[in-house]
């Protein structure tokens, strides 16, 4: 290590180098629409949905990306949609 | 300027706000007070039969009111599980609903379970380096292990994948399908209904429960976008 700080695990191993986070913007449990968000520098926005499960029926949220824009529709807390980039 | 070998942590002022940024060797933000990590707030064993999997719980400390990301793999068996989250009291609950091996028969099996929010459980930390964001909120502290999430899309012709490390992937229920069915008086339905199942480095598809009915119950449906995480990180930390 030239300079700069290490976040390690326990045993050892540098953090930084082993996983890149993803970044958290958004939790959205209800209706449809759209927003926009602030993509960190270098970054890309995903989604992430979900599905909820009742009496053998699953019902999925619904997510796309355009640039910085999330359209979503059928979200719901059961079903929510995560927001994120990386 | 020269990056480093490892991480820098790179202090600036903007718009009247100090923080502190961790930067990646490649150059990139690894983490920042104003991008927001999703942490491991806790890992969670749990051992039950798969016939009597349902009712079975994980209790996993995250409100009701923050988001909350689990991913989950058998330890010792190739077995899936479907499980939904369910506000319990003001706190995320994990429902075990079902739990099948390829054969459909009874086996007891043992789950790790990795829960992640956005937030600090235990603010113990009385060293190293802490961030919050602009609302004053503890966000990260140098003893939480950010999460890593990885996607891929499985699907009935491509029901299993393997990621080559070990994983761990989120067990929600996915599919649910008619299997067999005959006409008569009455009919005779079987169906399926499916999750993400990980088991060493596969993930893949799999039935989680089979029943059989006299009439058609649910609706035909697949859900391909499999999340995943290195569940090796997670279980050193």
């Amino acid at each position: 290590m030239a300079f700069g700080i290490q976040v390690k695990l326990k045993n050892g191993q540098d953090l930084v180098t082993l996983i890149t986070p993803m970044f958290y913007l958004d939790y959205i449990t209800s209706g449809s629409g759209s927003k926009s968000y602030q993509v960190p520098y270098n970054k890309l926005l995903k989604v992430m949905t979900t599905v909820e499960f009742n009496n053998g029926t699953p019902t999925a949220s619904k997510a796309s990306v355009s640039g910085n824009t999330v359209n979503y529709s059928d979200a719901t807390g059961q079903r929510p949609v995560i927001v994120y980039a990386e | 300027m020269t990056l480093p070998d490892s991480a820098l942590l790179l202090f600036t002022r903007s718009n009247n706000v100090f923080g502190g940024k961790i930067i990646a060797p490649d150059g990139t933000v690894w983490l920042a007070p104003d991008v927001t990590p999703m942490n491991l707030v806790t890992r969670v064993d749990i051992n039950f039969n798969t016939l009597t999997a349902a009712g079975n719980w994980v209790s996993t400390g995250v409100p009701a009111t923050l988001p909350i990301m689990y991913f989950s793999r058998c330890l010792n068996a190739d077995v899936g599980v479907g499980v939904v989250a369910e506000n319990v009291n003001g706190q995320w609950r994990l429902s075990v609903r079902a739990a099948r091996n390829n054969n459909g028969t009874n086996q007891n099996v043992t789950f790790r379970f990795y829960i992640f929010s956005n937030f600090v459980p235990d603010n113990q930390t009385t060293h190293g380096i802490k961030f919050f964001d602009a609302t004053g909120r503890l966000t990260w502290t140098c003893d939480m292990i950010p999460l890593q999430m990885f996607k891929t899309s499985i699907d009935s012709s491509t029901p299993r994948v393997d990621v080559g490390f070990l994983v761990a992937t989120m067990p929600q229920f996915v599919k649910h399908s008619t299997e067999f069915y005959s006409p008569g008086t009455p009919p005779v339905y079987i169906f399926f209904d499916w999750a993400f199942k990980a088991f060493g480095s596969v993930i893949e598809m799999s039935p989680v429960q089979d029943y059989t009915a006299s009439s058609d119950v649910g609706t035909s449906f697949e859900f391909r976008d499999c999340f995943y995480i290195n569940a090796s990180i997670y279980d050193i930390g």
